[in-house]
């Protein structure tokens, strides 16, 4: 049966002084899956664990269903929270079977022995692996022993359910079907999941809820088309996935519907555009994010044009091509679809729609950054492009 | 739902538990600590009730065994024995010197206990009333800070007769040239009763100062082939080996061999150094122990008690000399008649054990 | 009756009472071992520093304390002196430190170079008799050291078994009784501590690092490179422990080295306190100086390990694939362990054996076994012997558990506290047992502590105390190397998933270290089994262990009777070294077993 989550101000400063996160705040309703996307040292894992109970929390609170789980005086150990978790390491303890490793998980329970074993082999048999479930762990492939920890975390019918990056240790192509295991179960039990990753395309694929964590703080929670569409600052927009990003200065101030038409200060030729303002005006410099979705290929200088550049690179991706495009003047955007192949060196076109830019004011340091901070992988499937601007939603 | 109605899962913040379980901890092994305490540890503390105390006897006799559980029987006093060898027993006298468990310390050695007396650990000036024969008379220091309860000889010769027809008359003839490769001796830094044998050469050949003579002498025993061997034991082995044809051991522990090959024999050279076993008790333990300790020296020194001490350990230290002149030794003991026997001043020579040992070690034993 | 979720009812049951005020409690009531054992886990890490500092620190700073402070036991008669450690640096003392230093380097440097290719032969390839070596490592183990001395003493010596099987060598004798000698006969005492260390270690590393490397294009050399690097705790942590053995090792230092006149700093220690009057303080001062010289290895083990993480133990290790060797690859490794057993065990075994069965003083070099049957028909042995299977019992027991949280804290992120236990654990090997003995005289007969009720001088408590406390940091050292490898989230796991603490450890991490566990146990059995400084000064009287019993006869008149006295002894210990492994082979169940040897087949 699901439970609530509920943290409200947590924060968390271990011995040495190093601030791991700093009042953070999110309701999970029952049945939800949350997903908490951030980039290492973000503070991900430490939440996780404090949510297990492995580590303390310095400040705020924490309620799983009903009861206060940690807050400044309580500390509920791990073990009565009545969590299960899916580790990044697997942590199948390597003594045990695969079929005692589940059955462990449902040791707590108020059943007996064969009643333990015959739902660990049930559950074992929904992950697929019925006929491995003598097999020890040492003997089973990475994705046959994430698999026996799902089944692990999800046979004892816990309230709420842990994932920390448990798909990050595996191949690419198992990801991609391991994902949608973990999914399809976790739903299909019906749990509350919370999911660290870093891997912005796995957040926005399992997610109800998704959360932003910059340096320990909480900086967006929401429906996954939201945070796409609309992102608080320009850390969120670029972890969650951008083309690229050109200095621009506004050429009026924002409108009443949060559109601003701007013009880039840095290419050799574009034409203004509108794009979606976030905390900028007519005075400050600015810069544009603009997302994947947002890129259309044109004619150069051509009807709605708005910058050109030359071919730099062309992927094949099965559904279509996905190019590189250096532009004139100087930046890069990436990701750009088509669905021919396209020439290296070729001068093309780019079209940005309103829906996928966003402008942030400079004052919100959003300066052309040096160091990477987006997403650290490019996405490893295809990753369509929504065929219709999408319309924020409420969480 | 509530995840524990009866709130027992809640636990205290971590500082105030942890401390708590310290306490605890500290609390539950000082009590435990303390109902552990032996019900045999001895009462030092002054009591005059008639009630009687546990005598606690460091000894290192063989038969001692033998003699406290006579002793205990005799008298109704209970009695701890600690028997062990003379070098922990020493140790553990001087470890624990600021809280002394002992009652009383029985071994072979008169500079052990001239070492314990110039610490002033010894109770001085009580004789029990008993008649020395000249081996007692030599034994018993001026201070009377320890008791002789028997005497054995360092060192005698032992060889086998079948080997050896004419054993050697004097120290001198070791060193001559038939003799070369076949003496052998213990190392005095492992076996207690070697020193005195060294000591003694020293004071045949030059009395007190007589250390160069006796130097002298070893170097030119060594010169001579020497063989070193740790204690009695090994030296023996190496006789019945025929790795050497003369082995210079303890009195006790040659005549105990004679006993169990016929074909050794045993021979004193003049002179042979008197070693005593003695009883030296604790200066500070309280009266009614020092009492009870008294008692069990005249015990010792009583016909019955020197009886138990020939029986207690018929192959080993049983084979000594009584310092009484009311006991015959043993049969199987030869007889000192023409025999001379010297004691050396174990105040004077004691002092030096370390040096003459470390001198003897570097230079003899290689 | 427990109360149950609705849905584990089976259709047409009666539905459950309802007894909470939310809705059901599913929880079964855990079974009240656990609970008691989730307490003791809960306060462990309290009580475990308790039981150090009472063991470990107090004794030994009150031995220590003598050098600078004679006064404080009525040692001597000033408070504050430096007299005695100035002298510790001056003329012999100084020189047989030099001489222990340097050879405890060269010695735990040979340790661990014949113990790694040891232990890899062993837990890597598909050499035959791999089962006889490890039983070899533990004869090694458990001899105590004087004995192989005494072997070889026996063997070289001029008018010695060589010279009377008619090899007249000098020069074998002249490099054995000699600097040489000392170093192969400490180096050979080291190999077993590293060949634990690294085989466990071995245990637990999965084939995909060597796979790694190999694909990469890294030789057997270079792979083999590899793997030391990543089992460096373990090759470290055998190192320390080989130096510390060594600097602290009494028996090679009273037998050959002492016949060899080559002066070692623990015969320099010993002797200070076997003189009489004994010199604590210079003893204690010696001391100092050996503490000191353990500062050298752990500097270098903290730099060589800083910083980077060692855990490779978890489920995800792959089965290894043994090694196949050729004929001749297979004929090498069998001759070169074969050679090293000879050395280390055959020799040495000659010695020993030789001299129990001559006759007290019987003729001539007839063996007999009249000693041995002596042995069996005295009913006063049976009394030390079944003592010290009792204390090696419960000493091992409580040593494993502590040395188990030793070995976890140290593995762990380096604090200043746990900097602290290192260096006080190896300082503590490095320190011979007498130092212990002594120091628990010191700590333990205070006048003070009779006030107080604790009279705990010469009882049997404190005697298996002094054991614990003289084990503990050899055990922790010995399973660091398989400690580091657990993986944390083994425990997180079996936390979040239900354990309390204690059942945590009990069912989610120890089954996976059971097999370097049951070692652990193993060897500090035996060492307590044979023990002798602490046994000697700390017995209640009237209960002597069997080593006691045993120095008693080797010192007086029986000294055949005693040689063969230690020799059944030794193949006691054997016995129930034999016994427990066959034990957790038909008990433990699959799963654990596999852990410990990570080979396929």
């Amino acid at each position: 049966m699901a439970e609530e989550l509920h943290v409200e101000g947590l924060s968390k400063v271990f011995p040495n002084g190093a601030v791991a996160l700093e009042n953070v705040s999110f309701h999970a309703p029952e049945g939800t899956f949350v997903v908490l996307l951030g980039p290492s040292g973000s503070g991900k894992t430490t939440l996780v664990r404090i949510l297990a109970g492995i580590e303390r929390v310095s400040k705020g609170s924490i309620r799983i269903g009903d009861g206060i789980v940690a807050d400044g005086r309580t500390h509920v150990p791990p073990e009565r929270r009545r969590l299960s978790m899916v580790f990044q390491d697997y942590a199948l303890w390597p003594h045990l079977s695969a079929l005692d490793n589940v059955t462990f998980a449902l040791r707590r329970n108020a059943i007996g022995g064969t009643e333990r074993r015959r739902r660990a082999a049930a559950m074992l048999e929904r992950v697929g692996l019925g006929r491995l479930a003598d097999r020890y762990p040492g003997e089973l492939s990475g994705g046959e022993q994430q698999r026996v920890a799902l089944a692990r975390a999800l046979v004892g019918d816990t309230g709420l359910v842990l994932c920390d990056e448990p798909l990050s240790n595996l191949d690419a192509d198992l990801r991609d079907r391991m994902r949608v295991e973990i999914s399809a179960l976790v739903r299909e039990v019906g749990a509350t999941a919370v999911y660290i990753t870093h891997d912005q395309s796995e957040a926005f694929a399992l997610a109800d809820l998704v959360g932003v964590l910059e340096h320990g703080r909480l900086v967006q929670m929401g429906a996954p088309e939201e945070v796409y569409s609309d992102p608080s600052t320009p850390f969120v927009a670029r972890f969650t996935g951008i083309s690229g990003e050109l200095p621009v200065r506004l050429l009026a101030e924002v409108r009443a519907d949060g559109m601003v038409e701007v013009e880039a200060t840095s290419l050799t030729w574009s034409r203004p555009l509108l794009a979606r303002g976030v905390d900028v005006r007519r005075t400050s410099k600015a810069l544009l994010l603009i997302r994947p979705s947002a890129v259309r290929l044109c004619e150069a200088r051509g009807d709605g044009c708005h910058a050109v550049g030359t071919v730099a690179d062309v992927a094949f991706r099965g559904r279509g091509y996905e190019l590189a495009i250096d532009l004139l003047g100087g930046g890069r955007i990436t990701n750009v679809t088509a669905s021919g192949r396209v020439q290296r060196g070729k001068v093309v076109g780019l079209r940005f729609e309103e829906t996928g830019c966003v402008v942030f004011g400079e004052a919100d340091g959003c300066a052309v950054i040096q160091e990477d901070t987006t997403a650290t992988s490019a996405p490893q499937y295809p990753f369509q492009p929504p065929l219709a601007p999408v319309t924020p939603t409420r969480a | 739902m509530s995840m524990d109605p009866s709130g027992s899962g809640r636990v205290r913040t971590p500082r105030l538990r942890s401390a708590s379980g310290a306490l605890a901890a500290l609390c539950a092994s000082a009590i435990g600590l303390a109902a552990c305490s032996s019900s045999d540890a001895p009462s030092t503390a002054a009591s005059t009730s008639s009630k009687p105390v546990t005598l606690v006897v460091y000894s290192a006799q063989g038969y001692d065994k033998a003699e406290t559980t006579a002793f205990q029987k005799a008298t109704g006093i209970p009695v701890s024995l600690d028997d062990n060898s003379t070098g922990p027993l020493l140790t553990q006298i001087e470890a624990s010197k600021n809280n002394p468990n002992w009652g009383l310390l029985w071994v072979d050695g008169a500079t052990a206990f001239a070492g314990l007396d110039d610490q002033g650990l010894l109770l001085k000036g009580w004789e029990p009333t008993v008649s020395w024969d000249t081996l007692g008379q030599q034994s018993v220091p001026k201070d009377k800070s320890y008791i002789p309860t028997g005497v054995t000889l360092m060192a005698t010769v032992v060889y086998d007769s079948s080997k050896v027809s004419g054993p050697p008359s004097s120290w001198q003839e070791l060193l001559q040239p038939q003799w070369r490769g076949a003496v052998g001796m213990n190392d005095p830094a492992q076996s207690g009763p070697t020193f005195p044998f060294i000591a003694g050469m020293m004071n045949y050949l030059g009395g007190s100062n007589g250390i160069a003579q006796g130097e002298q002498y070893f170097s030119n025993l060594k010169a001579n082939g020497l063989v070193i061997n740790p204690t009695n034991g090994p030296t023996l082995q190496a006789l019945t080996n025929g790795q050497i044809k003369l082995a210079l051991v303890q009195s006790s522990a040659g005549i105990g061999a004679e006993a169990t090959d016929s074909s050794l024999k045993v021979k004193y050279l003049d002179p042979v150094t008197i070693l005593p076993s003695a009883i030296g008790i604790d200066a500070k333990a309280s009266q009614q122990v020092q009492s009870e300790a008294k008692r069990f020296i005249e015990f010792v020194l009583s016909t019955k008690g020197q009886h138990v001490m020939q029986t207690g350990d018929p192959t080993g230290d049983s084979l000594y000399y009584p310092v009484l002149e009311a006991v015959k030794p043993l049969p199987s003991l030869p007889s000192l008649a023409g025999v001379k026997t010297q004691s050396i001043d174990p105040y004077v020579w004691g002092p030096r054990e370390n040096q003459i040992n470390t001198w003897f070690d570097s230079i003899i034993v290689q | 009756m427990t109360l149950t979720h609705p849905a584990d009812v089976a259709v047409g049951d009666e539905p459950p009472v309802d007894l909470s005020s939310k809705g059901w409690r599913w929880e079964r009531r855990r079974p009240s071992l656990n609970r008691w054992g989730d307490r003791i886990t809960r306060t462990g890490r309290p009580v475990f520093w308790i039981v150090i500092v009472v063991a470990i620190l107090a004794p030994c700073v009150c031995f220590m304390a003598l050098a600078i402070s004679p006064r404080l036991f009525g040692q001597g008669s000033q408070w504050f002196t430096l007299s005695y450690l100035s002298h510790a640096f001056t003329g012999t003392t100084a020189t047989a430190l030099v001489n222990s230093l340097w050879v405890s380097v060269v010695a735990a440097v040979v340790g661990a170079a014949i113990g790694f290719p040891v232990a890899w032969l062993v837990c890597r390839t598909s050499m035959p008799c791999r089962r006889i070596v490890r039983g070899g490592m533990w004869l090694v183990l458990l001899l105590p050291s004087w004995l192989p001395a005494l072997g070889w003493v026996r063997l070289v010596e001029p008018d010695g078994v060589m010279y009377r099987m008619g090899l007249d060598l000098p020069f074998v004798t002249h490099v054995i009784l000699g600097p040489v000698g000392v170093v192969l006969l400490l180096g050979l005492r080291n190999v077993p501590f590293a060949f634990l260390a690294v085989s466990a270690a071995f245990g637990g590393l999965g084939q995909e690092f060597e796979d790694a490397a190999r694909v990469h294009g890294a030789g057997r050399a270079a792979t083999m490179r590899v793997v030391a690097h990543i089992l460096a705790p373990a090759i470290w942590s055998a190192l320390a422990i080989g130096f510390a053995e060594a600097v602290s090792d009494f028996g090679v230092a009273a037998t050959l080295a002492y016949r060899a006149n080559f002066p070692l700093a623990t015969y320099h220690l010993y002797a200070a306190i076997d003189s009489f009057p004994p010199s604590f303080p210079a003893a204690a001062a010696m001391g100092w100086l050996l503490v000191a010289s353990v500062a050298i290895p752990l500097a270098l083990q903290a730099r060589a390990l800083r910083g980077r993480s060692y855990a490779v133990l978890s489920g995800r290790s792959r089965l290894v694939t043994p090694t196949r060797f050729s004929r001749r690859g297979t004929t090498a490794a069998l001759g070169g362990v074969g050679m090293l057993g000879l050395v280390a065990l055959g020799i040495p075994g000659l010695g020993a054996v030789s001299g129990s069965l001559l006759g007290d003083y019987g003729a001539s070099f007839h063996l007999t076994f009249a000693n041995y049957d002596a042995i069996l028909h005295d009913p006063t042995l049976l009394g030390p012997i079944g003592r010290s299977l009792i204390y090696g019992v419960i000493a091992a027991t409580v040593t494993v558990v502590a040395g188990f949280v030793a070995a976890r804290m140290l593995a762990r992120t380096r604090t200043k506290t746990t900097r602290f236990l290192d260096f006080l654990l190896l300082a503590a090997v490095a320190l011979p047992s007498v130092v212990f003995a002594a120091g628990y005289i010191f700590a333990y007969n205070l006048p003070f502590m009779s006030k107080v009720g604790i009279n705990l001088y010469q009882t049997t408590t404190l005697l298996v105390v002094a054991y614990i406390a003289a084990s503990l940091p050899t055990n922790a050292r010995v399973l660091f190397g398989s400690v580091s490898q657990i993986q944390p989230s083994l425990h997180d796991a079996a936390r979040i998933h239900g354990c309390g603490p204690f059942r945590a450890w009990a069912r989610g991490v120890l089954p996976a270290v059971s097999r370097p566990l049951v070692m652990a146990w193993l060897l500090t059995f035996c060492a307590v089994f044979l023990e002798l400084p602490i046994s000697q000064l700390l017995y209640a009287p009237g209960s002597p262990p069997i080593s006691v019993a045993i120095e008693d006869n080797l010192g007086n008149y029986h000294y055949g009777v005693g040689i063969a006295q230690a020799v059944v002894a030794v193949v006691l210990a054997l016995v129930v070294v034999g016994m427990v492994l066959c034990a957790y082979r038909l008990l433990a169940p699959r799963g654990w077993r596999r852990i410990g040897a990570m080979v396929r087949g």
